[in-house]
């Protein structure tokens, strides 16, 4: 009798081992880029990363064409689910990515776990990176006077409308004016029941990066600056979170990049607050889309860092050589053009043909009134208790003065933890 | 209770199992038909879409058997031989610790069971990721092995009780007799003690194989890359989590992880009713 | 097997035991160790990373055995705290205060008529006859309880507790989920049970199988846990049907009360197959002749249900309530949560969201503010109550074994 489960097992190990064989026999080629050919000293470079879906292709293509020109390496793009908590048992143990491509925001924190390696060390000066860069591009990657990345693109989120339903009319003229927001929301409510003017994906999620316009639009210089000082229990930020509660009876209850996306394509949202990487996504679904600065948003600078395993592993200068390569001129502005960014690289900005991109003037205006993102650890301290607040004002747990009040003790004991 | 029903009494009582079938098979159903639909939504306006397949095709199942975007057979096939391992690993050590429990006499042996039950105590998830990166030392990162490894151990303490509940109720003289004709403990146990544990066994093979199956939170600490190395939970996930979720291929994914491990299912269950209780009543 | 003796005896059973005994130490036991000792030290994302000069250190930390590389990180070591209890003390806070122990004390005061009452019928159980009945000292027991509770301002004892303290808000939230859902699917296990019980149901085979299928389910909870989340969203399945009938239906997921709620719902989806499974295994074991017995003497239904069934599959069932209470199910619930509200709608910053429980504030502590010390603190204290708590349920196994005598 036991015979029966041994057959039964044998079943399961059976079907496991021809699955495995239909597998490699039927799986495309997929996200990753496939490995060619390689003669001489043989390098595999892996990049760990958050791009996806149309906005991918475009970056692939520029490492596909690194591996062209150096048939010796080869770029295996990877993006895990959890990148901190996955670094946090690869690094140590040696494992890992070579290159993390991340926003600067976290660069602080990688610094001080030792997850990223300083690029003074492998020859990258100031010079070089003032020439080549924007100035606040460049800010975003230094610090405490070492330089940890390169950066590759800018970005700034702003009011992304469909022209076949509103015009520019529909929206307030001066980007603070968050008066003729709120009023030109509820007109429009009024007007389209069941429609909303405009989606942000932060207002009922917890997102302080979507949140931020409304902040700092408000005269928050920022939710926390370098010396560790905290700006949540001003007066303007408790307007700014009465604005947002009186803001809920003209917005979707639920928000995230999927609803607002699904909802600009049928029509439900007239605008969706976002940024260059949902752009792709609109064009496909074919919509006439205007760009219209609202706020003062967070200027995020999107960065490649080279790890430190890679010094360890010798490949640290190859790393090197591909960051360069993909935030030369060239590159960026091939990529730019393609998914309508803002290129880091000021020869690349300044390129007429990126220039003559609505995006570019859009997304850029947007982002000459933000306010960059901070990459130090004081930083990473604030993404939970604002989004926690706001969330809770959003849903009428807390009144906005109580729950800014809370967000300041968090982020402050989170900071003297840090001391 | 043989006494002549009542017409009400039966009406009522078939109402409420239709509306717990219901209750119990919907969310599956939905998921079916939502596998059906093309395009990025898990919900659509249309209503009775919800309830009735209005429109179905197999795009969604075609685009991920393909792997386009990405492995899901590869996915299924690592899910699966973590699975199997398991369940093969779990059996082995879990029935011979549960026979030594059961049927041995040795100082130490209930403060053991004791010590194995209350291990259990502890939050597994604040094990994480010490349990990794003691993997890690052993040169297990990245590895499926390390996975069932911590997949076996984490469901020893669970199927080591029930195990052992059962072999208490198997009557100890049979293998009296056995030991007087000169068998030795391990015959007893292969000979004997396995093929008189069946209904056990089977719900220890299960339970280990749909833990191994469908495990997620330590398969994404200790796995999260190359892509062709994830699990299938973790990668149902990430493809929920990504920024524009492909709701269509999520469900079309959910019917096919979900299917398998209902058939395998199905074919055990008449072990269960018994399994479960008689390991029960004395564990 | 007990004939021989000795060191090959001693062996033998070393064979048996081996692995599962290596598997426990090494998984179990040792993150058990570490998280004592991460507990006695300031370790948090700004001090990642350990000081390996230090004896202890070197050994327990992982990252401190040759086989990793030291880190080049910017940021201090972490070294023990100065008052080594002070990641306890943080937790525990209000409770070493004088009005902190005056709530407990109120607490406990409340409990001690139900321990009364448990006690007077177990005194009465031995006695032939009795003045009061069970049930009746139950309910005067429970009056007392209220009695007391109204008198000390219960409330009022819970909020002092859990005033800066996440810890008590987070256990009592988890034990008030595991007070609601435990009898919720038990109560649905049993009446479910009960009907596939009878025989003059048809397609009994049918419903059977078809509502074992969530259990099935149930360990791919990501899957589906996803999907049940998606039914109460704004724009879900139950949001539409309420339209239909004219209902502007809530935002399920953004009300601290609703998202409680669902989680229970979702829980129950996932367990009371086991339940039924369990009740149904117990009522097929009670003999026809118990009942035919009792309808001779003209018992009612609801009589036979409360005197005969209920105590027969008291044996089989208890355990298992028990241990769901205790285990993955109950108290350690996690995945179901993580998946469909990640911790709940949130009730400010710096406090924990409407539906973390116990497990979920742990995996929050560790992988997103990255507190190791605080969240192993918070494991030892768990780990403690939890050690105690199984116990005791061995205990309560062991009594109602008797039930068939």
């Amino acid at each position: 009798m036991i015979k029966k489960y041994w057959s039964l097992l044998t079943v399961i190990i059976l079907a496991a081992m021809i699955m495995s064989a239909c597998a490699t026999a039927t799986t495309a080629p997929v996200a990753t880029v496939e490995p060619t050919a390689t003669t001489g000293a043989p390098v595999t470079i892996t990049i760990w990363h958050q791009w996806s879906g149309d906005y991918l292709t475009a970056i692939q293509a520029v490492f596909t064409q690194y591996m062209t020109d150096h048939p010796t390496v080869t770029i295996v793009l990877d993006a895990p689910q959890d990148v901190p908590s996955a670094l946090q048992v690869a690094i140590p143990a040696g494992e890992g990515p070579d290159i993390i491509g991340w926003a600067n925001d976290a660069i602080g924190k990688y610094a001080i776990n030792g997850y990223i390696t300083d690029l003074g060390t492998l020859g990258v000066t100031q010079d070089f990176l003032t020439s080549t860069y924007e100035p606040a591009a460049v800010n975003g990657v230094v610090w405490q006077d070492k330089i940890w990345a390169l950066p590759e693109s800018q970005e700034a989120i702003a009011i992304v409308y469909n022209k076949a339903v509103v015009s520019e009319a529909d929206f307030p003229t001066d980007p603070t004016d968050f008066t003729g927001l709120l009023d030109k929301a509820k007109s429009y409510a009024e007007a389209n029941p069941g429609k909303y003017l405009v989606c942000n994906q932060g207002l009922g999620g917890a997102d302080p990066y979507h949140e931020a316009p409304i902040y700092f639009g408000f005269g928050v210089p920022g939710y926390v600056d370098d010396a560790g000082n905290v700006f949540l229990n001003t007066p303007e930020a408790t307007a700014a979170g009465t604005w947002i509660k009186d803001f809920s009876a003209y917005a979707p209850q639920e928000a995230s990049y999927d609803i607002c996306n699904a909802g600009m394509t049928d029509g439900t949202f007239a605008g969706w607050w976002t940024g260059p990487w949902a752009i792709a996504n609109l064009e496909s679904a074919g919509i006439d889309y205007g760009i219209l600065p609202m706020g003062k948003p967070f200027v995020g600078i999107k960065t490649l860092m080279i790890t430190k395993n890679a010094a360890d592993r010798n490949t640290a200068d190859i790393a090197l050589d591909i960051i360069k390569y993909y935030t030369n001129q060239a590159n960026e502005t091939q990529v730019a053009l393609a998914n309508k960014t803002i290129p880091a690289n000021t020869a690349a900005l300044n390129d007429p043909q990126i220039q003559a991109l609505s995006t570019i003037k859009g997304f850029g205006a947007s982002a000459n009134l933000g306010i960059p993102m901070a990459n130090t650890p004081y930083a990473d301290a604030q993404w939970g208790p604002v989004g926690d607040a706001t969330q809770a004002i959003w849903n009428g747990s807390q009144t906005p003065e109580e729950a800014l009040a809370a967000a300041q003790t968090a982020i402050e004991t989170a900071i003297a933890g840090m001391k | 209770m043989t006494r002549k029903p009542k017409t009400f009494a039966v009406f009522i009582q078939y109402l409420f199992l239709v509306l717990m079938t219901i209750f119990a098979l919907y969310p599956i159903w939905f998921v079916i038909l939502a596998s059906g639909r093309v395009g990025q939504r898990l919900f659509t306006l249309n209503l009775l879409g919800m309830f009735i397949p209005t429109e179905f095709n197999f795009d969604n199942y075609q685009i991920m058997l393909a792997g386009q975007q990405q492995p899901f057979l590869l996915w299924m096939r690592n899910s699966a031989f973590v699975a199997a391992l398991t369940t093969i690993a779990c059996l082995l050590i879990a029935t011979s610790a549960a026979f030594a429990f059961s049927r041995f006499r040795f100082y130490g042996r209930e403060a053991a069971l004791i010590l194995l039950l209350a291990i259990q105590a502890f939050p597994a998830v604040l094990s994480l990721v010490p349990v990794a990166q003691l993997l890690t030392a052993f040169g297990l990162y990245a590895n499926l092995w390390g996975l069932v490894i911590a997949y076996v151990v984490g469901n020893l303490v669970f199927t080591t009780w029930l195990l052992k509940g059962y072999f208490d109720t198997i009557p100890i003289e049979i293998e009296e007799a056995a030991m007087i004709d000169g068998c030795g403990p391990i015959q007893s146990f292969l000979l004997i003690g396995l093929p008189m544990a069946r209904p056990a066994l089977a719900v220890t093979a299960l339970l280990a194989f749909m833990g191994g199956w469908g495990e997620f939170v330590f398969a994404s600490v200790l796995v999260p890359s190359p892509a062709t190395r994830r699990t299938l939970m973790v990668g149902m996930y990430q493809i929920a989590n990504s920024p524009a979720v492909p709701w269509g291929l999520f469900a079309a994914g959910a019917v096919m992880t979900i299917i398998p491990v209902m058939i395998v299912y199905l074919y055990f269950q008449r072990y269960l009713i018994g399994g479960l209780t008689l390991g029960g009543v004395k564990g | 097997m007990i004939a021989w003796s000795g060191r090959r005896k001693a062996l033998m059973i070393l064979a048996f035991i081996g692995p599962t005994l290596l598997g426990i130490l090494f998984l179990n036991i040792y993150p058990i160790i570490y998280n004592v000792f991460i507990s006695f030290t300031n370790r948090n994302q700004y001090h990642p990373n350990p000081d390996c000069s230090v004896l202890v250190t070197s050994i327990i930390e992982p990252k401190c055995w040759p086989f990793f590389k030291a880190s080049t990180g910017l940021g201090t070591p972490y070294t023990i705290q100065s008052p080594a209890f002070a990641n306890y003390e943080t937790l525990i806070g209000q409770l070493a205060t004088r009005p902190g122990l005056i709530a407990i004390a109120e607490i406990l005061l409340c409990v001690v008529p139900l321990i009364v009452a448990g006690q007077v019928n177990k005194y009465y159980n031995r006695k032939i006859s009795r003045p009061i009945s069970g049930s009746g000292v139950w309910i005067i027991g429970l009056a007392l309880t209220i009695l007391i509770g109204w008198l000390v301002n219960f409330p009022n004892a819970l909020d002092q507790l859990q005033t800066d303290s996440d810890f008590f808000i987070v256990v009592f939230r988890t034990i008030l989920f595991v007070a609601i859902t435990v009898p919720i699917n038990y109560i649905f296990g049993l009446a479910v049970a009960l009907v596939l019980n009878t025989e003059y149901i048809k397609g009994r085979t049918f419903f059977r199988t078809a509502m074992i299928i969530p259990w099935a389910a149930s360990t791919m909870f990501i899957i589906m846990s996803l999907v049940w989340q998606f039914f109460f969203r704004d724009v879900g399945v139950i949001n539409q049907l309420l339209k239909i009938v004219g209902i502007n239906g809530p935002t399920w997921l953004n009300s601290p009360t609703y998202a409680f709620a669902i989680i229970i719902l979702v829980n129950l989806w996932f367990s009371y197959p086991f339940c039924f499974t369990v009740i149904l295994g117990a009522l097929q074991a009670i003999p026809a002749d118990q009942y035919e017995a009792a309808e001779i003497d003209g018992a009612t239904y609801w009589q036979q249900l409360v005197n005969i069934t209920l105590p027969l599959i008291r044996p089989a069932v208890v355990p298992a309530i028990v241990l769901s209470a205790i285990g993955a199910g109950g108290f350690q619930m996690f995945g179901t949560v993580w998946a469909i509200t990640t911790g709940g709608p949130s009730r400010g910053a710096g406090v924990p969201g409407a539906t973390e429980l116990v497990m979920v504030y742990a995996y929050k502590q560790v992988f997103q503010f990255n507190a190791y010390a605080k969240a192993g603190a918070f494991a030892v204290i768990i780990f403690i109550f939890l050690f105690i708590m199984t116990i005791y349920s061995l205990r309560i196994t062991r009594i109602t074994e008797g039930a068939f005598e």
